[in-house]
């Protein structure tokens, strides 16, 4: 019981963490990217703007699917019930 | 006779804007639609899991573009980055509160049903491309 207590925290820090690392890491390109383009061509940036919320949101969709599985795993852990 | 003249930035900005609420307000209509079509078919309980799990994937992204599209005129692009670091950080958090709340205070729940509407949300917005490109 422990025992699968103790991995799951491990695995919903993992989950969580790796979640927030690549969130962080697409952000900071696309934010660049995004500040590159604004200064070749100033004129596009309404519309640069539009399409990097929709790639934020394309970009978060797997790491926030990540967030949910690992707070499943931390309020209603299906394998606590297995054990027990 | 339409008007050849090119909008200015912050007419198409506007545009723009208008564009990702209504996206926003299409998502929370389809979790409705979906979650009375879970409630015909299935239960009461799952439909109102799945429309939790939905909105606890819906709210963050409404603070996120109330963020980066919620202010009057145009920005300078340092500011639209940083709004959307910003939007985003508040996002990710905002996203575990909400879901972690939906856990902790809705009693009974399907969880099976919440993570169907949490991913049906966060699946929605491959869609968007389609609504916010034209």
């Amino acid at each position: 019981m422990e025992t699968v207590v103790g991995l799951t925290v491990i695995s919903v820090a993992i989950l969580i963490g790796l979640a927030a690392l690549g969130t962080a890491i697409g952000f900071a390109i696309l934010g660049g990217k995004f500040l590159e383009a604004s200064a070749r061509q100033p004129e596009l940036a309404p519309m640069l703007q539009t399409k990097m919320f929709i790639v934020a949101g394309l970009l978060d969709a797997v790491s926030m699917i990540g967030v949910g599985i690992a707070l499943f795993f931390t309020f209603a852990n299906p394998f606590v019930a297995l054990v027990n | 006779m339409a008007s050849s003249k090119p909008l200015r930035a912050s007419e198409l900005l506007a545009m723009r804007k208008r564009a990702v609420f209504r996206f926003i307000g299409l998502q929370v209509a389809l979790a409705a639609g979906l979650s009375v079509g879970i409630l015909v078919a299935m239960s009461g309980l799952h439909a109102y899991s799945f429309f939790a799990g939905a909105l606890a994937s819906i709210l963050p992204n409404l603070y996120m573009a109330w963020r980066v599209f919620g202010h009057a005129g145009t920005q300078t692009a340092k500011d639209v980055v940083r709004s959307f670091y910003r939007g985003e950080s508040g996002k990710l958090v905002l996203t575990a509160i909400l879901v972690s709340a939906v856990f902790i205070f809705i009693k009974p729940l399907a969880s099976g049903a919440m993570l169907a509407g949490f991913g049906m949300a966060i699946m929605s917005h491959w869609l968007s491309p389609l609504l916010l490109n034209k």
